[in-house]
């Protein structure tokens, strides 16, 4: 064989090399970029981010104030998406806030901006339902739930399905709001929310609370509890104690709702939440009342009233 | 044999000879280049400057001239006083900028910037210096420095007035005694005030009751005339101190305001310059897919049971 015909080997290696070089400087460098975002549009995005920043370390009126420029920012280049990002997060803050009003103003703006197709409609009546339901309108809040559902495809299915079993079980329609409970705790174990999985599965032992089936309302209350304190959520996890509270409480195990009010009480005054710990002790001056121990319900009772100046005065 | 007759080796020493001269005009273009890049060509002469310490310059470090690199350090060496010697080759052409009131300072560029040695534009009518002469040095001061300066002179003030409020405070102190003081003696003017209401409610019971009530006046007014000048002059003490402490803080705050834009405009520089960096470096490969996804609606987290 002459060395004519053995050439070829050397370049075709060379080539094979050059190729995997190139792919892999094409994996490495070649991702598409996102175009770039004008700078106001930027802006209003930072300031939104700021917003939920400044929530999510609980400073509200700080994210007031940012989800306020993000809005003016964004009408400024009439943007309706991120105008109507801006006005639901100030309708919900201003919730949290306990300002309904102002709740209210904000999220009707957005709704009138937002068309039902836009992928932020199901938040925008999500939040609409939530503000009727705080405010004790609960025919607004059902049909705004039920639009909610209508619209959401994503993960959040099992949170709408959760608000709108909880309307249904506050209007008494109990089979109905069984059903959408159970169908948001199937959708919530699908999408692996498991806050929302939770929140299907304490709304279900309140329904069953309600039917007296109190084995299964410990059962569910129990699992609920379980996630909570798996999530850390110290607000939930104190409404589950004092629900397997109120299911003990039901069954004449007076000592054992005691302690699960104990409990929940010592969760809700370390967490910070004074109302709930009020709330619980007066189920505990209750039920040191019914047990036949009146010093104790008197101190319970004092302490109580300690909780509720202290708020009053904040 | 075979091989010279090979067709292929027919011109292999002309093919050799010509890639021979190739690489050896390449390589002397190169030296060119890089020596036209470097000034290597360029007519040089050199300055020098004392100081009294070496740290932050290094040779090879860049001189320059309005923003223009116009030489570098070329040797620093001690004398004999212990004192640095730092000797400058520069380029000849910019010899006429650099005059006997020019001076040599030198400065970062930025805050996080490499230090450069800066040579100010002498004035037309000085004489230029020549080779190797002496040009005069002064050391920007850097962020450390102005900070501590700041801080020494803000220090000084605060102990003066943290001793004056001590002083003031002091329970056993001559301000607080004084007040005291004011204080016992306006009871005593009570004390006379109510005697003196006393007495003119009594005066039908006889003028001659009215001697000892004037000898408690006498001696109240005589505590009042014997404590009021010592007290305005404590007052005044105190006066001229609080001035003399608003005089330092003004001093200290003029001298300090005019660095401070600068300083925050700088801060403000460095803080988006880092923002654009950290923007750039997310959007690469090897950190884009470790950077979590931002909330995607850009909306505060909704709970069905809140």
């Amino acid at each position: 064989m002459s060395s004519r015909e053995r050439r070829p080997r050397l370049p075709a290696a060379r080539f094979l090399l050059a190729c995997v070089l190139l792919w892999l400087a094409g994996a490495g460098c070649s991702g598409s970029l996102p175009p770039p975002v004008p700078p106001v549009r930027e802006r209003a995005a930072a300031w939104n981010r700021h917003g939920l920043a400044a929530e999510a370390r609980g400073d509200r009126d700080e994210a007031i104030v940012a989800f306020g420029e993000a809005l003016k920012l964004n009408r400024s280049i009439e943007d309706g998406t991120g105008t109507a990002t801006a006005l639901v997060n100030l309708a919900r803050i201003h919730r949290f806030k306990g300002d309904l009003p102002l709740a209210k103003e904000k999220i009707d703006a957005a709704t009138l901006i937002l068309p039902p197709d836009s992928p932020l409609f199901p938040e925008t009546a999500f939040e609409k339902a939530k503000i009727g339901l705080a405010s004790g309108n609960l025919p607004t809040a059902k049909e705004w739930a039920f639009r909610a559902v209508d619209a959401e495809k994503g993960d959040a299915a099992g949170r709408m399905l959760n608000l709108l079993a909880r309307v249904l079980f506050l209007e008494g329609k109990g089979d109905e709001a069984l059903g959408r409970a159970e169908a948001a705790l199937a959708a919530n174990r699908k999408s692996g929310v498991r806050g929302e999985e939770a929140n299907s599965l304490r709304l279900l032992g309140d329904i069953a609370a309600a039917r007296r089936d109190r084995t299964n309302a410990r059962y569910l209350y129990a699992a609920a509890l379980s996630i909570d304190k798996d999530l850390a959520k110290s607000r939930k996890i104190a409404d589950d104690l004092r629900a397997l509270g109120a299911v003990a409480a039901a069954g004449e195990d007076t000592g054992g709702a005691l302690a699960f009010y104990t409990r929940a009480y010592d969760v809700s005054i370390n967490g910070g939440d004074r109302r709930e710990a009020a709330e619980a002790l007066l189920e505990m001056a209750r039920l040191y009342e019914k047990t036949g121990a009146p010093d104790k319900a008197k101190s319970a009772m004092t302490e109580r009233e300690k909780l509720l100046i202290a708020i009053e005065e904040k | 044999m075979k091989r010279e007759q090979d067709p292929k080796f027919r011109h292999l020493e002309t093919v050799v000879g010509a890639f021979l001269i190739a690489a050896l005009a390449a390589v002397v273009s190169m030296v060119v280049v890089i020596g036209m890049e470097k000034d290597l060509f360029a007519e040089k002469y050199h300055l020098r400057f004392r100081t009294e310490s070496g740290s932050g310059f290094t040779q090879g470090m860049p001189v320059k001239l309005s923003g223009f690199r116009i030489g570098r350090i070329k040797k620093i060496s001690l004398d004999e006083q212990a004192k640095v010697v730092v000797r400058m080759q520069i380029d000849r052409k910019y010899r006429k900028w650099i005059r006997a009131d020019s001076i040599a300072t030198l400065l970062k560029e930025g805050f996080v910037g490499d230090s450069v040695l800066n040579i100010s534009v002498g004035s037309p009518g000085s004489p230029m210096l020549p080779d190797d002469d002496f040009i005069p040095f002064t050391e920007e001061k850097g962020l450390n420095e102005l900070a501590r300066e700041f801080s020494d002179s803000v220090k000084s003030v605060l102990l003066e007035v943290r001793g004056t409020v001590a002083y003031i405070n002091d329970p056993k102190g001559d301000i607080k005694q004084t007040l005291a003081n004011i204080r016992q003696l306006s009871a005593s003017l009570e004390e006379t005030r109510r005697h003196a209401d006393a007495l003119l409610l009594t005066t039908t019971d006889g003028l001659g009751r009215v001697g000892p009530v004037m000898d408690n006046l006498a001696t109240a007014l005589d505590n009042v005339g014997r404590r009021l000048p010592f007290l305005l002059d404590r007052m005044e003490g105190t006066l001229s101190n609080t001035e003399r402490i608003s005089l330092e803080v003004r001093k200290a705050a003029e001298k300090a305001a005019p660095r401070v834009p600068h300083l925050l405009g700088g801060a403000e520089e460095l803080v988006e310059d880092t923002d654009d960096v950290v923007k750039g470096m997310k959007r690469m490969w090897p950190f884009r897919k470790h950077i979590p996804p931002a909330n995607e609606r850009g909306i505060v987290p909704g709970d069905s049971h809140e």
